[in-house]
């Protein structure tokens, strides 16, 4: 009996430690399996990403209101339904080439900390939700001009998309 | 009570606008600023101080273009001035309900320093330009040099 009651002890023993450990499992798995947002776009032939909790909304191309004395990768201002938004032209910005022929280009509406601008884009690909830990730190090879607003890297559908930091956007038209 | 009457009756409700167009922007002033609007020569021949208005604002790459253009005259403080434009067209009342200020990127100290709000109908965007603010002509030429 007393073999039995240290067997069952044991047992139950052996079942917590098992409940605990598939726990312990699952704590990984939802760590694995966090996803975050994101907007994927193209600026050229090289594929973007904002996390999508700081993109508002996905606007057509409509008239940009030229400002004078705004620097030359801010083109202007549109009329987003009676608000006033500033527009990024984002390729400028980074200083990659202008495209010569946009045919599907958006402006995406991104909010950070306050700050609000349209960010202009040569087409938006997809939004979709990835796990956090397919995102891994950018390559070194990337161009000085971008790596400095990069938040990381991923591969969709066998494309490598850089995730572009709306803060560190801001921050540096601002400073 | 007393403050909040006081602060009411410092903040004019509605303003008059003068709608202008420059090198194909749409802007407007407040016409407490201008005392008057003629010929660009009959602005000579009074012999006041004349400014073309992309001499005292930075239009980056566009080249001064004036189809229509007038002289306004400018009070500014003690000082007045002829400032040329192009297309006077309107004078409208706007509510300052209707006003916005511009998005916090353009209003960046330093970057379009001269306009101070913006009126959006159904025409499309007015900005609304303070001469007063005009005083350091095309500071923001330099602003495009630290663009990266």
């Amino acid at each position: 009996m007393a073999d039995d009651t240290a067997g069952n002890k044991n047992k139950s023993d052996l079942i917590l430690e098992e409940i605990m450990r598939r726990k312990e499992k699952e704590s990984v798995v939802d760590v694995e399996g966090k996803k975050v947002k994101v907007v994927i776009f193209s600026l050229l032939n090289d594929f973007y990403a904002f996390y999508g909790e700081y993109i508002k909304e996905i606007l057509p191309i409509m008239t940009i209101y030229y400002v004078p004395g705004t620097p030359e990768f801010i083109p202007g201002v549109i009329n987003v339904r009676g608000e006033i938004e500033s527009v990024i032209n984002i390729k400028m910005f980074l200083g990659l080439p202008e495209a010569t022929e946009v045919l599907n280009g958006r402006i995406a509406l991104a909010v950070q900390e306050g700050i609000r601008s349209g960010i202009l884009v040569d087409s938006i690909e997809d939004v979709i939700d990835i796990p956090a830990s397919s995102i891994v730190p950018a390559l070194d090879t990337l161009s000085k001009s971008i790596k400095d607003f990069v938040a990381g890297e991923f591969v969709h559908k066998d494309r490598l998309v850089t995730i572009l930091d709306v803060g560190k956007i801001f921050g540096k038209i601002t400073q | 009570m007393i403050k909040r009457a006081l602060h009411e009756s410092h903040c004019p409700q509605m303003i008059r606008i003068l709608t202008f167009t420059v090198m194909g922007v749409k802007m407007g002033v407040d016409t407490e600023q201008i005392g008057g609007i003629w010929e660009v020569d009959e602005a000579r021949r009074l012999g006041t101080v004349i400014h073309y208005f992309h001499e005292k604002i930075f239009f980056r790459d566009r080249a001064a273009e004036y189809h229509a253009p007038k002289a306004m005259l400018v009070k500014d403080g003690d000082k007045e001035y002829s400032l040329v434009i192009d297309n006077p067209d309107d004078i409208i009342e706007v509510g300052i309900e209707s006003i916005q200020p511009l998005p916090s990127l353009i209003a960046l100290p330093g970057t379009a320093g001269a306009f101070w709000g913006a009126v959006a109908n159904d025409q499309g965007i007015v900005l609304l330009v303070d001469f007063s603010r005009m005083k350091n002509g095309c500071m923001n030429k330099e602003l495009d040099a630290q663009a990266i």
